[in-house]
């Protein structure tokens, strides 16, 4: 190879890493993401995955790459990017198997590079090169079964057949829907070929869907029980469906796509009186298979057993690139430069397999913030709590876990998983606390209704808007519960508010508050919770409007509790010494701050003495 | 003219091969098809309703001092109307038909680019012209603006005339030409002032790319339109300067510019800009496969076409912000024919292939689409329910010349609002008479007992003046935006009514029956309710038409306000409106009937009445008699 393809090659494998790699970990996780965090953590594989619909391998090599790697989103996604850059480097002998197969390897160093190119610019790899999933490992293996069939169809050699069965064996263990690779394969195999060659290729396929065997009899007659749980994402096939599929792998230029992809299944010979011709070769069949089999066959099972999902298709993704690349071959000087820069530019400027995820670090920071230790944390995200699990647990990047002392309970994963003990299990839990949290996007009200029961009111209700809105008004609520005290309220100001219990959180210095008006409001008022050294000047604070501004006091019900954190700012560092902490209501008038006094006439209701030591 | 060889200007002269017809007809029948259909299903948005009002008023020139746009389009559209009527699809037809227009100057354009680049390429001059009329049709830009009662196709259309007047003239030297030239610029500079950048490029290059007499004339052609505006723009123009304003345009950002090129380009810009560039040249293919490239005085019209308009914009942008992607179309017509003589560069079977593409795609896509806010169902929501001797009035701070349209016009079908319904514009009133507004608005309310008003607006006004003078708000109808899509962005419809101390009938639960009226013609009970209590749960009303028997002939059950107000939401002392339409099995045969109104709830399944204070079942609203023919 001349060394300036070397060069273009090394340029591509560049632009595939960088694209597969950029922003990596910016977006959390997503509930199939925490669904693999679940699973690579669970004690006994097996056992859990009876409850799940996948093979076990990737879930197994998550782990061990885990134990190297940590257990960060960019160390657990990086699993999935090692697969997509290790297919990019295939794609080019599969390239070079293909024009060997139709005796044009004149163009063998255009078509690989470009079949290269072609990859590193998809945007579905590279959409799932960055998901701690494993479709990535499922197009790799897949891409290097073909491979080596193609290669052992031409050459015979062992070392190829032995190659083809072990990357057959651990597509199966990777992902059931390899099935439809292997028979594409196999179809070619009986249609394309014949005699010996037909006969061991056909038993390389057997071989290697025998040896799931024995995993589908431990733990697949089980999964067939959960394969509903497929339903919850499946997409019926519509026109839209269709479009979303033509977009998301064929880019926003689906037509020329599609094009290149037709022209890339004929070899075109022109002669010199500018007329041309059409060859046939025997690769092709094979292509054409993997592109169309696994695609019909998805489509075909859907309408029996719903999980049709565009990131399901993927395995098609090399071939599509492939095709394409095989197409641009074909056309000429200078209109192929003109083709190519076209794709080029477009695959660069746009981004087509975009899908909008909720924010669920942001989601489970919002309650990380502010539970104390003895509070009980509870999720119920009806589609699965998984990646709350994983940022409520432990701590990612500028987010902190669950402070020690604060108990969590996933309420989704215990009613599907014990439901049998579940409304014995769920009034003890909630009945020995004083404060709960309540992670809230579910259909199932078991938990308000014990709440209630056990005398818990609502005193806060943080929303989260799904996707930043962008699905519309889908909404996750982030729900505090506490009990009312029976004591005497802590304070009493005008116009009926009554501060009835604060806490300090000495450590994020952080007082929370309750509250409740006796009348309805007509007026904003303003919180303000305050550190005063031993002269009264003021050395932290915090105002705000009720709950960090979200429950403005002119819609406050009479009789209703509301939650009030105030996160107090420093000043300066605080020497060691004591402090008072007080807090006032006040409203903001032309003329300045009107403080509402307390019913003993003080400007503020004095809450504690903090005495705090060195460095603090 | 007929030997072959012979050049004019340069140019060879050859007979053509005989034009493609079936693929001509084809492609014209293609782009009619997809400019007309669906043309009336969206109804008018603010600028529609606006072109309608201009070319409806009574002074057209004093209207559009108001305004920033030249007279002929509009002056043009009210004769257009004359002849064809007033429906959304008479004036959105008024805008398809220079587009279809637009396809034929395109194709001779195309011609004339073939004829200069025939000695390079031959293939081009048969190729060429059929292409760009097909990349036309299938252009999402001109069939989405010749839907649109603007004279956006017509800016398209005149700044193709003058390009191919002016090729033309440059080929052939023909005194016509020149003269359609000088015309098309005239009129084009009449119609839009933007036009004014598509002349600015075919100046440009007649400065640049023509020399002597030839540069001279073409020039004059060209600078005489321009003197003849002068009148135009002293007359009104001066005064439009002070309307320029930053309403609807666009900020130019990597958003913006991706929205534009998606838009004109499709979302297949790549492969489309990649024609437009290798358009600009002329390939020579060799036998040995080897390729030269030329490159002709013609095709620098076409990049200032292209490129000018747009740089202009962009630059005049930065001082009186007015870029929007409708206002660019002028170069639509430029990127088809660029485009078009790129595909003819190519061989087969590539270029089959690729030409197959962009059928395939410009039939499967819509690039250049905007939902419009359904205004014709806004002004639907007020008119069925408005009865003669109410006011509609609106407010909505983009604009309502559009619900003006709706509410004001007279089509052969009927008009929207009954007779005896009156409707002004409180925006119109405002924005052009502001002076005499603060008098006028209380004078129009004040004679009223119900008005109506649409509001999407900041001002307040009408609202404090319906308090001042004792009219309280009975109902509020909610209109989404563009049906939701941009967000929750709502248009409101509310009821107005001013209520003596009417009393029509109590009810045991505290329901009070303030005012009912029958609208004979709708067979529409409109009642006004008031709940002396705070009421727990939704209580029913139904109105009735008895015959004499005592049997209801005709009925309305519903919950108040169309369902808008259950009973469980009245605020003890609110006025709430509430229409019950009747629907009758049959005509009542003529008699005598009466209209009475009950309250009912559902209990256990099975609804319960709720009696009157009296003690009776239902309150008697009228007796009336039937005449034959009712």
């Amino acid at each position: 190879m001349r060394a300036s393809r070397y060069f273009i090659i090394v340029l591509i494998l560049l632009l595939g890493a960088l694209g597969r790699s950029l922003h990596i970990a910016e977006h959390s996780f997503w509930i199939d993401e925490g669904f693999s965090f679940f699973f690579m953590q669970s004690p006994d594989l097996a056992r859990a995955l009876a409850a799940d619909v996948h093979p076990p391998l990737y879930f197994a090599g998550l782990r061990l790459w885990s134990e190297i790697a940590g257990d960060s989103e960019l160390a657990l996604r990086w699993f999935s990017l090692l697969p997509s850059m290790l297919s990019l480097a295939l794609m080019h002998p599969l390239a070079q198997e293909a024009l060997r197969a139709r005796s044009m390897t004149r163009l063998g160093g255009v078509v690989p590079p470009l079949a290269m190119l072609m990859l590193a610019l998809a945007d579905g790899e590279s959409f799932l090169a960055q998901e701690a999933r494993q479709y990535t490992w499922l197009t790799l293996l897949v891409l290097a079964g073909m491979l080596f069939m193609a290669r052992w169809l031409r050459g015979a050699r062992r070392l190829d057949f032995l190659a083809w069965l072990l990357a057959s064996v651990l597509a199966l263990y990777t992902h059931y829907i390899a099935a439809f690779a292997l028979a594409a394969q196999s179809l070619y195999l009986l249609i394309w070929t014949r005699g010996k060659r037909r006969t061991a290729g056909l038993a390389a396929l057997l071989t290697s869907a025998l040896t799931l065997l024995p995993w589908l009899a431990a733990v697949g007659l089980d999964q067939l029980g959960n394969r509903d749980s497929y339903k919850v994402w499946s997409l019926e096939l519509s026109g839209a469906v269709l479009q979303e599929i033509g977009i998301k792998y064929f880019t926003s230029q689906w037509a020329l796509m599609i094009g290149l992809v037709a022209l890339g299944c004929v070899t075109i010979l022109y002669r010199r009186d500018n007329a041309f011709a059409l060859r046939r070769d025997r690769i092709t069949p094979l292509l054409l298979l993997w592109l169309l089999l696994p695609f019909g066959m998805i489509l075909l099972v859907n309408e029996f057993l719903p999980f049709l999902v565009p990131r399901r298709l993927t395995q098609w993704t090399p071939v599509i690139a492939l095709l394409v690349a095989l197409g641009l071959g074909n056309i000429r000087q200078p209109i192929r430069g003109l083709m190519i820069a076209a794709l080029l530019v477009h695959g660069l400027a746009h981004y087509d397999f975009h899908r909008g995820q909720p924010d669920w670090r942001q989601i489970a920071h919002l309650t990380t913030r502010f539970a104390q230790p003895g509070d009980l944390v509870l999720t119920d995200v009806a589609s699965g709590d998984y990646p709350l699990r994983y940022y409520l647990l432990r701590e990612t990047g500028g987010a902190p876990a669950l402070e020690p002392g604060v108990h969590y309970e996933s309420l989704q994963f215990e009613r599907e998983y014990a439901a049998a003990a579940y409304d014995a299990w769920l009034p003890p839990l909630l009945d020995a606390r004083q404060t709960v949290w309540l992670m809230y996007w579910s259909s199932d009200e078991s938990a308000f209704a014990w709440l209630d029961k056990l005398d818990f009111r609502l005193t806060a209700d943080f929303i989260h808007r799904h996707d930043g809105g962008a699905l519309g008004e889908t909404r996750m609520h982030i729900l505090r519960f506490d009990r009312a005290s029976a004591n005497e309220p802590l304070a009493r100001f005008g116009e009926g508010i009554a501060l009835q219990s604060a806490r300090l959180d000495r450590q994020e210095l952080r007082l929370d508050t309750l509250w409740t008006a006796a009348l309805p409001l007509d007026r904003d008022y303003r919180l303000s919770a305050k550190l005063l050294d031993a002269a009264g000047l003021v050395v932290a604070q915090h105002d705000s409007q009720p709950q960090i501004n979200q429950r403005p006091t002119s819609g406050w019900q009479p009789g209703e509790l509301i939650y009030s954190p105030h996160e107090l700012q420093l000043v300066a560092p605080l020497p060691a010494g004591d402090y008072r902490l007080i807090v006032q209501v006040y409203t903001q008038e032309e003329g300045g701050f009107v403080n509402l006094p307390t019913d003993q006439g003080q400007e503020y209701a004095f809450i504690e003495k903090v005495r705090l030591g060195a460095d603090s | 003219m007929n030997a072959a060889g012979r050049t004019l200007n340069g140019i060879a002269l050859r007979r053509d091969a005989a034009p493609p017809w079936l693929a001509i007809t084809l492609i014209l029948l293609f782009a009619a098809l997809a400019r007309s259909l669906h043309i009336a299903e969206q109804s008018f948005w603010v600028d529609e309703g606006y072109a309608f009002y201009h070319a409806h008023h009574p002074s057209l020139i004093a209207s559009l001092a108001r305004d920033t746009h030249p007279p002929l389009y509009f002056a043009a559209l009210r004769l257009w109307s004359e002849l064809t009527g007033h429906s959304e699809l008479a004036l959105r037809w008024f805008s398809l038909l220079p587009s279809m227009l637009g396809l034929a100057v395109v194709y001779q354009l195309a011609r004339e680019m073939g004829l200069r680049r025939r000695a390079a390429n031959p293939a081009i001059l048969p190729l060429a012209p059929p292409i760009a009329l097909l990349l036309l049709a299938l252009a999402d830009a001109e069939i989405f603006l010749a839907q649109e009662a603007r004279h956006y196709t017509w800016l398209a259309l005149l700044v193709s005339f003058s390009a191919l007047f002016l090729l033309r003239w440059l080929r052939a030297w023909r005194r016509r030409d020149r003269v359609a030239l000088f015309a098309s610029c005239l009129i084009m500079l009449h119609a839009h002032y933007l036009a004014a950048f598509g002349l600015a490029a075919l100046a440009l290059y007649a400065l640049l790319w023509l020399r002597g007499r030839q540069r001279r004339a073409a020039l004059a052609a060209m600078v005489g339109p321009v003197l003849l505006t002068l009148p135009w723009l002293l007359l009104v123009g001066l005064q439009q300067l002070g309307n320029r304003g930053a309403n609807w345009s666009v900020d130019l950002s990597p958003a913006v510019l991706q929205d534009i090129l998606v838009k004109y380009f499709t979302a297949q810009w790549s492969l489309t800009l990649c024609l437009v560039a290798l358009g600009c040249l002329t390939l020579v293919h060799r036998r040995d496969g080897a390729f030269g490239a030329r490159f002709d005085r013609a095709t620098p019209l076409l990049l200032l076409w292209l490129l000018l308009p747009f740089c202009l914009t962009v630059v005049a942008n930065e001082f009186l912000p007015f870029l929007q992607p409708r206002r660019l179309n002028q170069w639509t017509p430029a990127i088809a024919l660029l485009a078009a003589l790129g595909l003819a560069n190519i061989r087969q079977p590539i270029r089959g292939l690729l030409l197959v593409i962009l059928i395939v795609y410009g039939v499967a896509h819509v690039d250049f689409y905007r939902v419009k806010p359904d205004w014709r169902g806004v002004a639907e929501m007020t008119a069925r329910f408005a009865a003669p001797g109410d006011l509609v009035m609106s407010d909505i701070g983009g604009g309502d010349y559009q619900l003006g349209y709706y509410l004001r016009r007279r089509l052969a079908s009927g008009a929207l609002l009954a007779e005896g319904v009156d409707y002004e514009s409180i925006k119109i009133q405002r924005d052009f008479h502001a002076a005499s507004f603060d008098a006028w608005l209380p004078a129009q309310l004040e004679p009223r007992r119900t008005v109506w008003l649409t509001l999407w607006s900041d001002h307040g006004g009408a609202q404090a003046w319906l308090d001042k003078l004792g009219f309280v708000q009975t109902a509020h109808f909610i209109h989404l935006h563009d049906g939701g899509l941009s967000g929750e962005v709502s248009i409101h419809a509310y009821r107005y009514d001013r209520l003596q101390d009417e009393r029509v009938a109590e009810f045991a639960n505290g329901m009070v029956l303030r005012r009912a009226s029958l609208d004979m013609a709708e067979l529409r009970l409109d009642t006004h309710w008031q709940a002396t209590v705070p009421l727990e749960r939704d209580f029913m009303i139904s109105a009735k038409l008895l015959d004499a028997a005592g049997a209801v002939v005709a009925q309305h059950d519903g919950p108040p306000q169309l369902g808008a107000r259950p009973t469980s939401g009245w605020l003890p002392g609110e006025i709430v409106y509430s229409p019950h339409a009747m629907d009758a099995l049959d005509l009542p045969p003529a008699g005598e009937y009466q209209i009475i109104a009950q309250v009912y709830a559902f209990e256990a399944g099975s609804p319960q009445n709720v009696l009157t204070t009296t003690g009776a079942e239902y309150a008697l609203i009228q007796r009336l008699r039937l005449p034959e023919d009712s």
